[in-house]
Protein backbone atom coordinates (compact mmCIF):
# COMPACT_ATOMS: atom_id res chain seq x y z
CA UNK A 1 0.00 0.00 0.00
CA UNK A 2 1.05 3.50 -0.42
CA UNK A 3 0.22 4.49 3.29
CA UNK A 4 2.43 4.04 5.63
CA UNK A 5 5.54 5.06 4.86
CA UNK A 6 4.18 8.70 3.94
CA UNK A 7 4.53 9.46 7.58
CA UNK A 8 8.02 9.62 7.77
CA UNK A 9 8.38 11.70 4.67
CA UNK A 10 6.43 14.41 5.63
CA UNK A 11 8.52 16.12 8.66
CA UNK A 12 8.53 19.51 6.67
CA UNK A 13 4.69 19.24 6.69
CA UNK A 14 4.42 18.31 10.22
CA UNK A 15 2.99 20.02 13.62
CA UNK A 16 2.93 18.15 16.18
CA UNK A 17 -0.22 18.64 18.73
CA UNK A 18 0.35 20.19 21.88
CA UNK A 19 -0.04 18.30 25.18
CA UNK A 20 -1.94 19.34 28.03
CA UNK A 21 -2.17 18.35 31.51
CA UNK A 22 -5.96 17.20 31.82
CA UNK A 23 -5.52 15.89 35.28
CA UNK A 24 -8.53 18.49 36.32
CA UNK A 25 -11.04 16.55 33.90
CA UNK A 26 -9.93 18.68 31.03
CA UNK A 27 -9.68 17.18 27.87
CA UNK A 28 -6.01 17.98 26.65
CA UNK A 29 -5.54 19.02 23.26
CA UNK A 30 -4.15 15.22 22.43
CA UNK A 31 -7.58 13.92 23.12
CA UNK A 32 -9.25 16.33 21.38
CA UNK A 33 -6.88 15.83 17.99
CA UNK A 34 -7.51 11.99 18.59
CA UNK A 35 -11.88 12.63 18.51
CA UNK A 36 -11.09 14.66 15.70
CA UNK A 37 -9.06 11.76 13.89
CA UNK A 38 -11.89 9.60 14.84
CA UNK A 39 -14.23 11.59 12.97
CA UNK A 40 -12.23 11.95 9.92
CA UNK A 41 -12.16 7.88 10.17
CA UNK A 42 -16.11 7.61 10.85
CA UNK A 43 -16.54 9.78 7.71
CA UNK A 44 -14.77 7.70 5.73
CA UNK A 45 -15.85 4.77 6.51
CA UNK A 46 -19.26 6.30 6.15
CA UNK A 47 -18.05 6.49 2.33
CA UNK A 48 -17.02 2.51 2.01
CA UNK A 49 -20.93 2.02 4.01
CA UNK A 50 -22.77 4.10 0.94
CA UNK A 51 -20.94 4.69 -1.76
CA UNK A 52 -23.91 6.04 -3.93
CA UNK A 53 -24.04 9.02 -1.96
CA UNK A 54 -21.30 10.21 -3.57
CA UNK A 55 -22.18 9.60 -6.94
CA UNK A 56 -23.37 13.40 -8.58
CA UNK A 57 -23.19 14.56 -12.02
CA UNK A 58 -19.62 15.35 -12.96
CA UNK A 59 -18.38 13.37 -10.15
CA UNK A 60 -15.80 10.28 -10.34
CA UNK A 61 -16.09 9.10 -6.53
CA UNK A 62 -13.06 7.43 -4.79
CA UNK A 63 -12.94 3.63 -5.30
CA UNK A 64 -13.16 1.72 -2.42
CA UNK A 65 -9.58 0.69 -2.21
CA UNK A 66 -8.60 4.13 -2.25
CA UNK A 67 -11.20 5.38 0.48
CA UNK A 68 -9.57 1.67 2.77
CA UNK A 69 -6.06 3.67 1.85
CA UNK A 70 -6.78 6.96 3.56
CA UNK A 71 -8.32 5.39 6.52
CA UNK A 72 -4.80 3.65 7.07
CA UNK A 73 -3.40 6.43 6.59
CA UNK A 74 -5.50 8.46 9.02
CA UNK A 75 -4.71 5.84 11.76
CA UNK A 76 -1.09 6.30 10.81
CA UNK A 77 -0.53 10.44 11.28
CA UNK A 78 -3.09 10.08 14.34
CA UNK A 79 -1.07 7.39 15.92
CA UNK A 80 2.17 9.53 14.91
CA UNK A 81 0.32 12.43 16.36
CA UNK A 82 -0.12 14.55 13.71
CA UNK A 83 -3.13 17.43 13.73
CA UNK A 84 -6.20 16.14 12.48
CA UNK A 85 -7.59 17.74 9.12
CA UNK A 86 -10.49 20.41 9.58
CA UNK A 87 -11.89 18.80 6.69
CA UNK A 88 -11.76 15.26 4.59
CA UNK A 89 -13.90 15.38 1.39
CA UNK A 90 -13.54 13.45 -2.11
CA UNK A 91 -11.41 15.29 -5.38
CA UNK A 92 -13.94 14.72 -7.59
CA UNK A 93 -11.43 12.58 -9.02
CA UNK A 94 -11.46 9.00 -7.33
CA UNK A 95 -9.08 10.88 -4.77
CA UNK A 96 -9.65 12.40 -1.24
CA UNK A 97 -8.37 15.77 -0.07
CA UNK A 98 -7.46 16.23 3.95
CA UNK A 99 -7.24 19.92 4.52
CA UNK A 100 -6.54 21.73 7.96
CA UNK A 101 -6.46 25.74 8.51
CA UNK A 102 -5.12 27.36 10.92
CA UNK A 103 -5.81 31.51 10.10
CA UNK A 104 -4.17 31.91 6.59
CA UNK A 105 -1.98 28.94 6.74
CA UNK A 106 -3.77 25.90 4.70
CA UNK A 107 -2.23 22.35 4.26
CA UNK A 108 -3.20 19.50 2.13
CA UNK A 109 -2.78 16.06 1.74
CA UNK A 110 -4.08 14.93 -1.65
CA UNK A 111 -4.39 10.94 -1.92
CA UNK A 112 -4.77 10.83 -5.56
CA UNK A 113 -6.76 7.89 -7.61
CA UNK A 114 -4.05 5.64 -7.74
CA UNK A 115 -2.96 5.91 -4.26
CA UNK A 116 0.12 8.40 -4.79
CA UNK A 117 0.03 11.46 -2.36
CA UNK A 118 0.59 15.36 -2.88
CA UNK A 119 1.13 17.81 0.36
CA UNK A 120 0.52 21.22 -0.66
CA UNK A 121 0.80 24.17 1.66
CA UNK A 122 -0.51 27.53 1.27
CA UNK A 123 -0.09 30.73 2.66
CA UNK A 124 -2.87 33.41 2.01
CA UNK A 125 -4.29 31.05 -0.39
CA UNK A 126 -0.70 31.18 -2.48
CA UNK A 127 1.02 27.72 -3.09
CA UNK A 128 4.28 28.00 -1.42
CA UNK A 129 5.08 24.10 -0.86
CA UNK A 130 3.98 21.16 -2.70
CA UNK A 131 5.50 17.76 -2.31
CA UNK A 132 5.10 15.18 -4.01
CA UNK A 133 5.25 11.26 -2.81
CA UNK A 134 6.11 8.84 -4.96
CA UNK A 135 3.90 5.61 -4.64
CA UNK A 136 5.16 2.80 -2.24
CA UNK B 1 -10.52 28.29 -28.35
CA UNK B 2 -13.58 29.76 -27.36
CA UNK B 3 -16.32 31.17 -29.41
CA UNK B 4 -15.44 34.38 -30.05
CA UNK B 5 -18.08 35.63 -31.59
CA UNK B 6 -19.77 35.97 -28.08
CA UNK B 7 -17.38 37.47 -25.93
CA UNK B 8 -17.33 37.26 -21.71
CA UNK B 9 -17.39 41.25 -20.50
CA UNK B 10 -15.05 42.14 -17.64
CA UNK B 11 -18.34 42.64 -15.33
CA UNK B 12 -20.15 39.45 -16.31
CA UNK B 13 -20.90 37.15 -13.56
CA UNK B 14 -19.75 33.60 -13.54
CA UNK B 15 -21.33 30.93 -11.36
CA UNK B 16 -19.33 27.47 -10.63
CA UNK B 17 -22.25 24.42 -9.69
CA UNK B 18 -21.00 22.92 -6.22
CA UNK B 19 -22.60 19.65 -5.54
CA UNK B 20 -23.63 19.58 -1.77
CA UNK B 21 -23.17 15.50 -2.32
CA UNK B 22 -19.32 16.39 -2.12
CA UNK B 23 -19.16 18.41 1.44
CA UNK B 24 -16.91 20.84 -0.63
CA UNK B 25 -18.64 23.68 1.24
CA UNK B 26 -19.70 23.85 4.68
CA UNK B 27 -22.22 26.17 5.39
CA UNK B 28 -21.62 26.31 9.24
CA UNK B 29 -18.03 27.93 8.79
CA UNK B 30 -18.20 29.22 4.98
CA UNK B 31 -15.23 27.79 4.41
CA UNK B 32 -15.06 26.64 -0.01
CA UNK B 33 -12.82 23.97 -0.61
CA UNK B 34 -10.72 24.40 -3.84
CA UNK B 35 -11.70 20.89 -4.25
CA UNK B 36 -14.65 22.60 -6.37
CA UNK B 37 -12.63 23.49 -8.78
CA UNK B 38 -10.49 20.38 -9.11
CA UNK B 39 -10.35 19.47 -13.16
CA UNK B 40 -11.61 15.42 -13.35
CA UNK B 41 -10.13 13.14 -16.13
CA UNK B 42 -13.57 13.92 -17.99
CA UNK B 43 -12.67 17.69 -18.11
CA UNK B 44 -10.74 18.03 -20.97
CA UNK B 45 -10.73 21.40 -22.24
CA UNK B 46 -11.36 23.02 -18.97
CA UNK B 47 -13.88 22.69 -15.87
CA UNK B 48 -17.34 24.03 -16.82
CA UNK B 49 -18.37 27.67 -15.37
CA UNK B 50 -22.15 28.85 -16.06
CA UNK B 51 -22.41 32.41 -17.47
CA UNK B 52 -24.89 34.97 -15.51
CA UNK B 53 -25.29 36.43 -18.89
CA UNK B 54 -27.66 33.75 -20.08
CA UNK B 55 -28.67 31.50 -16.93
CA UNK B 56 -30.13 32.40 -13.13
CA UNK B 57 -28.25 31.19 -10.32
CA UNK B 58 -31.51 28.88 -9.77
CA UNK B 59 -30.55 27.58 -13.70
CA UNK B 60 -26.83 27.35 -13.00
CA UNK B 61 -27.34 25.00 -9.80
CA UNK B 62 -29.37 22.17 -12.00
CA UNK B 63 -28.19 18.78 -11.69
CA UNK B 64 -28.90 15.67 -10.92
CA UNK B 65 -32.60 15.35 -10.25
CA UNK B 66 -33.38 14.16 -6.00
CA UNK B 67 -29.67 16.13 -5.43
CA UNK B 68 -28.80 19.07 -4.18
CA UNK B 69 -26.14 22.22 -5.04
CA UNK B 70 -24.47 25.38 -4.27
CA UNK B 71 -23.12 27.76 -6.75
CA UNK B 72 -19.99 29.68 -6.07
CA UNK B 73 -20.28 33.25 -7.69
CA UNK B 74 -17.61 34.70 -9.62
CA UNK B 75 -16.54 37.68 -11.91
CA UNK B 76 -14.78 37.58 -15.17
CA UNK B 77 -12.80 40.96 -14.64
CA UNK B 78 -11.37 39.33 -11.12
CA UNK B 79 -10.14 35.88 -12.82
CA UNK B 80 -8.57 37.77 -16.02
CA UNK B 81 -6.55 39.80 -13.11
CA UNK B 82 -5.13 36.41 -11.98
CA UNK B 83 -4.59 35.47 -15.61
CA UNK B 84 -6.90 32.99 -15.47
CA UNK B 85 -9.25 32.41 -19.28
CA UNK B 86 -12.84 32.17 -19.16
CA UNK B 87 -13.58 30.77 -22.83
CA UNK B 88 -17.05 30.98 -24.07
CA UNK B 89 -17.85 27.29 -25.27
CA UNK B 90 -21.45 26.91 -26.03
CA UNK B 91 -21.20 23.78 -27.72
CA UNK B 92 -21.48 20.63 -25.11
CA UNK B 93 -19.39 17.63 -25.54
CA UNK B 94 -22.90 15.89 -26.30
CA UNK B 95 -22.95 18.14 -29.86
CA UNK B 96 -25.99 20.25 -27.93
CA UNK B 97 -26.07 24.00 -27.70
CA UNK B 98 -25.81 25.74 -24.29
CA UNK B 99 -25.09 29.54 -24.69
CA UNK B 100 -24.33 29.60 -20.99
CA UNK B 101 -21.32 27.18 -20.85
CA UNK B 102 -17.84 28.28 -20.57
CA UNK B 103 -15.09 26.81 -19.62
CA UNK B 104 -11.49 27.92 -17.72
CA UNK B 105 -9.06 26.42 -20.45
CA UNK B 106 -6.28 26.85 -17.66
CA UNK B 107 -7.66 23.92 -15.58
CA UNK B 108 -8.20 20.66 -17.68
CA UNK B 109 -7.39 16.54 -17.51
CA UNK B 110 -4.04 17.07 -18.64
CA UNK B 111 -2.57 19.31 -16.10
CA UNK B 112 -4.99 18.71 -13.32
CA UNK B 113 -1.95 17.48 -11.07
CA UNK B 114 0.32 20.17 -11.76
CA UNK B 115 1.42 23.00 -8.94
CA UNK B 116 -0.13 25.49 -11.49
CA UNK B 117 -3.85 23.97 -10.69
CA UNK B 118 -3.28 23.64 -7.42
CA UNK B 119 -2.00 27.39 -6.71
CA UNK B 120 -5.74 28.52 -9.52
CA UNK B 121 -7.68 25.94 -7.55
CA UNK B 122 -6.77 27.63 -4.26
CA UNK B 123 -6.85 30.88 -5.50
CA UNK B 124 -10.44 30.80 -6.95
CA UNK B 125 -11.53 29.16 -3.27
CA UNK B 126 -10.43 31.36 -1.31
CA UNK B 127 -10.11 34.91 -3.12
CA UNK B 128 -12.12 35.05 -6.49
CA UNK B 129 -15.37 33.70 -5.35
CA UNK B 130 -17.38 36.37 -4.15
CA UNK B 131 -19.84 34.42 -2.53
CA UNK B 132 -21.92 30.75 -2.22
CA UNK B 133 -25.34 31.02 -2.92
CA UNK B 134 -27.88 27.85 -1.90
CA UNK B 135 -28.41 25.26 -1.40
CA UNK B 136 -30.82 24.41 -4.74
CA UNK B 137 -32.92 21.10 -5.30
CA UNK B 138 -32.89 19.68 -8.52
Amino acid sequence: MTTLNVASSMHAFKSKVALRDDSQGILSLETINQKAWRETIDKLAGWQWDIEELYDEGIIPPSEGIIQTAIELSFRLNEEGYVAPSSVVPDGDGGVVFTHRNGVITKKIHLWDDGSICLSEYEDASLVRRTKLPLA
Amino acid sequence: MGDESDPIDGEEVLYRRIPASQGWYDEATKELNSAAFHPNRNDETGISIVRGKYKTVKQAAMGRTGKKYYVAVLKASDLAQQGITVASRPELPDGKIDKAHAELPELNKDNRRSDEVASLEEILAQKLTREVLGPYYS
